[in-house]
């Protein structure tokens, strides 16, 4: 097992299966950066968020260069009083755009100063394809009893320039303060945007 | 590629010449401002935007990129009373990545706006200040901005605008190319609970081939299933997905077509903009719920129990014509009953979380051994073996003769239960949208469907004259009596037949004639969709009409020599057991029970043939498939 890709999922499916908000999340276990292993059904009881990653797409860039996802990932997973998981997958296959070796990963996971827990190594595109991941950044958050809560873009802002995301609405953080005040979700699905993941052929 | 280069145009000072910023190269693009006149006289239209040259393999978005890319963003900022339209959008075209499937352009492409001039305050010139973003993608993606100015002069003594004499031929053709209407389309748009289904109909000689959804639309990018409903008729259907913001009353986007039955055709696109979903009324489902029972009385499934109800009329004709109409009454209550009982044990079972579809009973080998000894019984009544008193007591034997209130209401209650399994043309539609329905929705329908199937016996009872019309009764009924044994006893030996198969583990593959049908089972229908033609005959064997059906297309010796010629897999949906995924195939085309047909085009189209199959029927969408290609012999 060179290759830490031990992507070993509980979904048969092998097509684009849609996770939609309300449906059960797909289980899965894979293996992080750090090379430990985070199985999705370990996390029962907190909010998971999966966050889709490719060093080199330029909407990732928007985010990670302004410190934005930084921020927001330290920001959601520091309430202590509503826990929450966050992963970054990167689902890019070898030889394709943000492909990321186990090596590579580490390093990129500190060059970024990320505040996920870690970034999980797709590079079959299993997790991508079971829950229907698109683009990068698209954005799943999973609910305390497994079940999808949202899926969609991480803000209401599609364009690439960093100088539009104060104006943006950040519907990852509006979701989860929804959720705090015992409110509605007012938004649960949008259409995620930014780069199509390079998935294998 | 981060760098931002903002540049200030220079020649938007000074030159009028021609109305255009120059041609910049950006990291994986060319691109300038634009505007189609020279100098503006008012009242006359100027269109302004960008003209992007892309390299080869790369491409920029339309209004809706599909899975991921990003539509071009053009921002303006203009003089108080000047205005830009929406974008025009030119014809986009789909490109495929990693599976990932996105509505965009390659080449060149003009992204245009109307200029709109509410009121110029005497302006000399209107300064056209645009921020553009516009995302180019091959394998990655790339996004390219620049900030633009342009000054358009405008000349108040003119008679006429200048057209840019450089720009003209460029943009004429870019207007040109937008998407038109075609006159001899007409759309209409319906929500299914998964689905959006798109209904074209034009009387020229052309077909659907793609559909793009337009922003907002929460529908899946994918390529629409296309289905033929008629020569002049078809079906298009997207998969619906979850999206808080979509534009849930509209239906937009661009419907692809071309000549029909040619590949090589040009591609046109049909742009579509539907307000309110179209639903076919309630009162619509109910004419045909009442239409599919009236024919249900032609079907072959039908068939003992019209001889039943035909000897009890015949007995009565001589009787006071208030006894006819008291039977004929209680037989369509017997009927109306019946189906309301069946309906709402479905609805029980599927509450209960069972996928159960119409004919459900005949489902259970159970309720045919059960049904098998009432058909012998009558036909041992009719045959006089009862008459000995016997075996039967009297209240039950009375049931058995068909005879007054108590007969008629039984008659009534055996038609639904053995003839209704078969779906009869309309009656599948109205029955598959009822079952989705709320309680009093599904009432109605089955009690159309229910004076529907009566409705000749009611004539007959208050339209006296018809009455005239039978044989007058005499002792030859006697004799008569006893043939009509027969067609219950078939009926028996047919409900045994059916038991059989259902018990026998081995007996599920008997093939009607000398094809190869594949196990619907056993197939993997998507693998096949899209790539080869096939033929999915969805059939019970206590379906009779199935088997008329089947009888009189698979064996006539054209269609046997056409099928052994063309390229078409032909696959048997075997319904006579309960199946959990043939009913829910089924249930995707909004029907609950067989028989079913469809043809799957090697195109992925889809077409549904009717209930009633004739070999004419279905020749004609064999025709359409190709023949086998010739094996190479070493």
């Amino acid at each position: 097992m060179k290759y830490l890709m031990m992507v070993m999922l509980l979904v048969s499916s092998t097509g684009f299966a849609a996770a939609e908000v309300g449906k059960k999340a797909p289980d899965f276990t894979a293996t992080g950066h750090d090379g430990k292993t985070y199985k999705l059904s370990d996390f029962k009881s907190q909010y998971v968020v999966l966050e889709w990653y490719n060093a080199e797409c330029p909407y990732v860039r928007k985010h990670y260069d302004s410190k934005n996802m930084q921020t927001l990932q330290k920001k959601i997973t520091g309430d202590k009083n509503t826990p929450v998981v966050w992963f970054t997958v990167s689902s890019s296959a070898e030889g394709k755009q943000g492909y990321l070796t186990p090596e590579a990963a580490v390093a990129q996971y500190k060059k970024e100063g990320m505040n996920s827990k870690a970034i999980l190594l797709d590079a079959e595109g299993t997790i991508g394809k079971a829950y229907g991941a698109k683009t990068t950044p698209h954005m799943f958050v999973i609910g305390p009893v497994g079940s999808i809560v949202y899926a969609g873009a991480i803000d209401s802002n599609s364009s690439s320039d960093p100088k539009d995301i104060p104006q943006s609405q950040n519907y990852v953080t509006n979701m989860l303060e929804d959720i705090k005040a015992k409110r509605n979700i007012a938004t649960a699905s949008t259409k995620a945007y930014g780069c199509g993941i390079k998935y294998a052929n | 590629m981060r760098s931002l280069i903002f540049i200030l145009i220079a020649c938007g000072f000074s030159q009028t010449m021609a109305l255009s910023t120059e041609w910049k190269s950006y990291s994986h693009s060319q691109a300038k401002m634009v505007s189609s006149l020279n100098t503006l006289a008012l009242g006359d239209v100027a269109y302004v935007g960008l003209w992007i040259k892309l390299p080869p393999g790369w491409h920029s978005y339309w209004e809706n990129p599909g899975d991921s890319g990003s539509a071009p963003i053009l921002k303006w900022d203009l003089p108080e009373g000047i205005e830009v339209s929406e974008i025009l959008w030119p014809t986009p075209q789909r490109v495929e990545a990693s599976g990932l499937q996105t509505f965009g352009y390659s080449g060149e492409v003009f992204i245009l706006q109307k200029l709109i001039i509410l009121n110029t305050l005497e302006l000399k010139e209107i300064p056209l200040k645009l921020h553009a973003e516009w995302l180019v993608c091959a394998d990655i993606c790339v996004p390219q901005r620049e900030d633009y100015v342009l000054n358009l002069p405008i000349d108040l003594e003119a008679r006429a605008s200048v057209m840019d004499e450089d720009l003209k031929p460029y943009v004429t053709e870019a207007l040109r190319r937008l998407p038109t209407p075609n006159k001899s389309i007409s759309v209409q748009w319906k929500k299914q609970e998964k689905v959006y289904e798109l209904q074209m109909r034009s009387s020229e000689n052309i077909e659907p081939v793609d559909f793009f959804a337009g922003a907002g639309i929460p529908v899946d990018a994918q390529k629409p299933r296309i289905r033929e409903l008629s020569e002049h008729e078809w079906l298009i259907s997207m998969d619906k997905v979850a999206l808080s913001n979509a534009n849930l009353e509209q239906l937009s986007g661009l419907l692809f077509f071309r000549e029909k039955n040619n590949d090589k055709a040009p591609l046109e696109a049909h742009p579509v903009l539907l307000e309110q979903p179209f639903l076919p009324q309630l009162w619509q489902y109910i004419l045909w719920a009442f239409l599919g029972g009236l024919i249900l009385n032609l079907m072959p499934c039908v068939l003992p129990i019209i001889m039943l109800k035909a000897f009890s009329l015949l007995k009565n004709s001589q009787a006071s014509l208030s006894t006819v109409r008291k039977e004929s009454f209680l037989y369509t209550l017997g009927v109306i009953l019946s189906f309301w009982l069946l309906a709402l044990v479905i609805i029980a079972l599927q509450k209960a979380g069972h996928l159960v579809g119409w004919g459900f009973q005949l489902q259970s080998p159970f309720f045919n051994v059960f049904l098998l000894i009432i058909f012998i019984a009558m036909a041992c009544n009719l045959l006089g073996l009862f008459e000995i008193q016997v075996m039967v007591p009297s209240r039950f034997q009375k049931w058995l003769q068909m005879d007054g209130g108590q007969g008629a209401l039984a008659t009534g209650f055996l038609s639904v239960i053995v003839a209704s399994p078969c779906t009869a043309p309309f009656m599948g539609v109205a029955i598959g949208f009822a079952l989705s329905q709320s309680l009093p929705v599904i009432l109605a329908i089955f009690t159309s469907l229910g004076v529907g199937l009566s409705l000749p016996y009611l004539l007959i009872a208050f339209v006296p004259q018809t009455v005239g019309l039978l044989p007058k009764p005499g002792p030859w009924m006697e004799t008569f009596k006893k043939v009509l044994a027969l067609p219950l006893l078939l009926t028996a030996l047919w409900l045994g037949w059916v038991f059989y198969q259902q018990v026998s583990p081995v007996s599920k593959s008997v093939s009607h004639s000398e094809l190869k049908w594949l196990d619907f089972n056993k197939v993997d229908i998507a693998e096949l969709k899209g790539k080869k033609a096939f033929f999915i005959d969805f059939t019970a064997g206590w379906c009779i009409s199935c088997k008329v059906n089947e009888g009189v297309v698979f064996n006539n010796s054209t269609v046997l020599a056409e099928l052994q010629s063309r390229d078409v897999v032909l696959i048997k949906a075997d319904w006579t057991n309960y199946d959990p995924i043939i009913t829910s195939w089924l249930k995707n085309y909004n029907r609950a029970g067989v028989p079913f047909y469809i043809f799957f085009h090697e195109n992925g189209r889809e077409e549904i043939l009717p209930e009633i199959l004739t070999p004419n029927i279905f020749l004609n969408s064999l025709s359409k498939i190709n023949y086998k290609k010739k094996e190479n012999k070493k």
